[in-house]
């Protein structure tokens, strides 16, 4: 089992960063999805065992929080978002550093630094100073230092975080190949297209409260087709039209996603904007995207009364 | 850049539960040691005790000529491990605000303490290592040279009926340069655990040195040279635990207790790693 949570609290003073998180997960890679503040930094350091809990309980790979917290650690591989390095490190020092703080022998660590370092690309600059390196290095060398002492589970926070189109793609590529091989992985991300890419299943937070847990396909296959519309200069009109007939629709720039129930039909919506006069400037089945299956899940999470 | 030089193999060798401090201590001592500013200042503060040396050997040479080696009355040196001990503080002063002022700002500032703590250590490990990088700075500094003028000076002494009193003598002025590298050591993290910005850290360094030594000159003139002003400083205060270890209080003046010079080290140390403990107990979050 990779996380089995019950009711697990945290709070900082009467603030409720996470408020009674339960869910039972065993998956591959799971995506940890959320807006700004939703709660997904504070779970995933308290499932680190950073943080001690408010309430509930945790385990991690079968580990118990926070009895277990060093074992959790020694068995999960951490890639911090931001920046974390003595700039005046050599990158062979620091991951070989890094693998010695979790209970390497330090000539085993040496050894396997050189390996990771070879492993994400880094090989032949394992001895210049991390201070010297570019964006795309420096993720890399956080990574390298993750893996370095073999962990059983992957903890990747915001991995493609300011890198250009080439390197993220690099980067995920590396982390396609990290999957393979018997390694889970949890990343946290804004960047929907890569959970899309590398994970199996999706842990959605808002607001410290858990929105939706469960593989990514079922959130994309959904019963309802989805319909994107483009009206000329009447987008919000049409709106509220479409809410008042009980559909679900988000406004996504300048066009709107109207998710159609098994029970109601195109036609629905033609004879609709028909009746309230709307123009009909674009109308086009689209494929379910995490995104969209995200927005629609937070807007149901802002807003109880926004019906399915 | 390739994406992939080599493939993934899965580490399964040995992993330690234990010495974590140790690693962390080793590791930031090379670090330094990596620096070409902490072999310059090292090489620096390694030029009075060769100084001292000189005089060692001059002292044999001249007490050889008049025949008088092992034949006086007292244990001869106190004055000269005093005078070294206080030489040494400012050598210590010089290689910590070169080297050893950013132990914990660097960390802050660079935010690595997130990354340790996501490893499986505790405070007290992290606490322990950094305070371990600076003692052993400060044992290459000052402890190893006064344990080779210790040896050098006893070794002439040798064949004297005074060498055992020597020998133990030169120990107390060690077990002296030990407290006094510790005491300093807790100071220097202390002051640095209280920002993120290591060019502060260097100018508290620099102020928690000098104006004692102010107030020490300050209350000696005050006091139309009561002893007791010198514990303001910590050459004064070094110079009255001197007398009191090493010259087994003979020395010391009738109003300075023999344990006050102690205290103002236990003071520092205690403030300076109760400065540690502040800030690793601060870190909720991180850690």
């Amino acid at each position: 089992m990779l996380f089995r949570l019950t009711n697990l609290q945290k709070n900082y003073g009467h603030f409720e960063a996470l408020k009674g998180i339960t869910l039972e997960m065993d998956t591959h890679a799971v995506g940890l999805l959320g807006p700004n503040g939703a709660g997904k930094s504070t779970l995933l350091k308290a499932l680190l065992g950073l943080l001690p809990i408010s309430g509930g309980s945790g385990e991690v790979l079968g580990m118990r929080l926070p009895e277990d917290a060093q074992a959790i650690r020694r068995a999960i591989g951490y890639m911090p978002e931001n920046d974390c390095y003595l700039p005046y490190m050599t990158a062979v020092d620091y991951v070989s550093f890094n693998g010695q703080l979790c209970g390497m022998p330090r000539k085993d660590a040496f050894r396997r630094a050189h390996e990771v370092l070879f492993y994400v690309g880094l090989g032949e600059a394992r001895y210049r100073k991390l201070g010297s390196f570019s964006t795309g290095m420096k993720q890399r060398a956080k990574l390298a230092q993750a893996l370095v002492h073999g962990p059983r589970l992957l903890f990747l926070d915001e991995p493609t975080n300011g890198l250009d189109p080439k390197g993220r793609d690099e980067m995920l590529t590396l982390i396609e190949d990290v999957r393979t091989r018997d390694i889970r992985i949890v990343l946290s991300t804004h960047l929907l297209p890569d959970v899309e890419r590398i994970c199996d299943s999706v842990i959605m937070l808002n607001e410290g409260q858990l929105v939706h847990q469960g593989p990514i396909d079922a959130l994309q296959t959904g019963e309802e087709e989805l319909i994107e519309v483009q009206t000329h200069l009447q987008d919000d009109e049409f709106k509220r039209h479409l809410e008042a007939a009980d559909f679900d629709v988000i406004a996504d720039h300048d066009r709107l996603k109207i998710r159609v129930p098994k029970d109601r039909c195109l036609d629905d919506i033609l004879s609709l904007a028909v009746e309230s006069d709307i123009q009909i400037r674009h109308f086009m089945p689209e494929r379910l995207t995490l995104e969209t299956a995200f927005l629609r899940l937070l807007n149901e999470a802002d807003d109880p009364s926004v019906s399915r | 850049m390739a994406i992939r030089d080599q493939v993934y193999t899965r580490y399964d060798g040995t992993i330690r539960e234990q010495y974590a401090w140790a690693v962390i201590g080793w590791t930031g001592f090379r670090t330094y040691w990596a620096f070409w500013r902490t072999k310059l200042t090292l090489l620096a503060v390694w030029l009075p005790p060769l100084f001292f040396a000189l005089l060692v050997v001059a002292e044999y040479a001249l007490q050889s000529q008049m025949g008088q080696l092992g034949d006086g009355e007292a244990t001869p040196g106190v004055g000269m491990i005093t005078l070294f001990l206080q030489v040494q503080i400012f050598s210590l002063a010089l290689v910590y605000a070169a080297n050893g002022c950013g132990i914990i700002s660097d960390d802050l500032r660079h935010r690595t303490i997130q990354l340790y703590f996501s490893k499986p250590i505790t405070r007290l490990d992290y606490g322990a290592g950094k305070y371990l990088t600076l003692l052993l700075l400060g044992t290459v500094a000052v402890i190893i040279p006064a344990g080779l003028l210790a040896m050098l000076r006893s070794a002439f002494y040798a064949q004297s009926g005074m060498l055992s009193d020597i020998v133990f003598m030169h120990i107390k002025g060690l077990l002296l340069a030990v407290l006094l590298v510790a005491v300093m050591s807790a100071m220097v993290i202390g002051l640095s655990s209280l920002t993120r910005r290591t060019g502060y850290a260097v100018l508290a360094w620099i102020g928690v040195l000098l104006v004692p030594l102010i107030l020490h000159a300050i209350f000696g003139v005050a006091s139309e040279g009561s002893p007791l002003a010198a514990l303001w400083s910590l050459p004064g205060t070094t110079g009255l635990a001197s007398q009191a270890l090493v010259g087994g209080g003979e020395n010391l003046p009738e109003s300075v207790p023999i344990w006050s010079p102690f205290a103002v080290y236990a003071a520092l140390l205690g403030a300076g790693l109760g400065s540690l403990y502040w800030r690793i107990s601060r870190l909720e979050g991180i850690a």
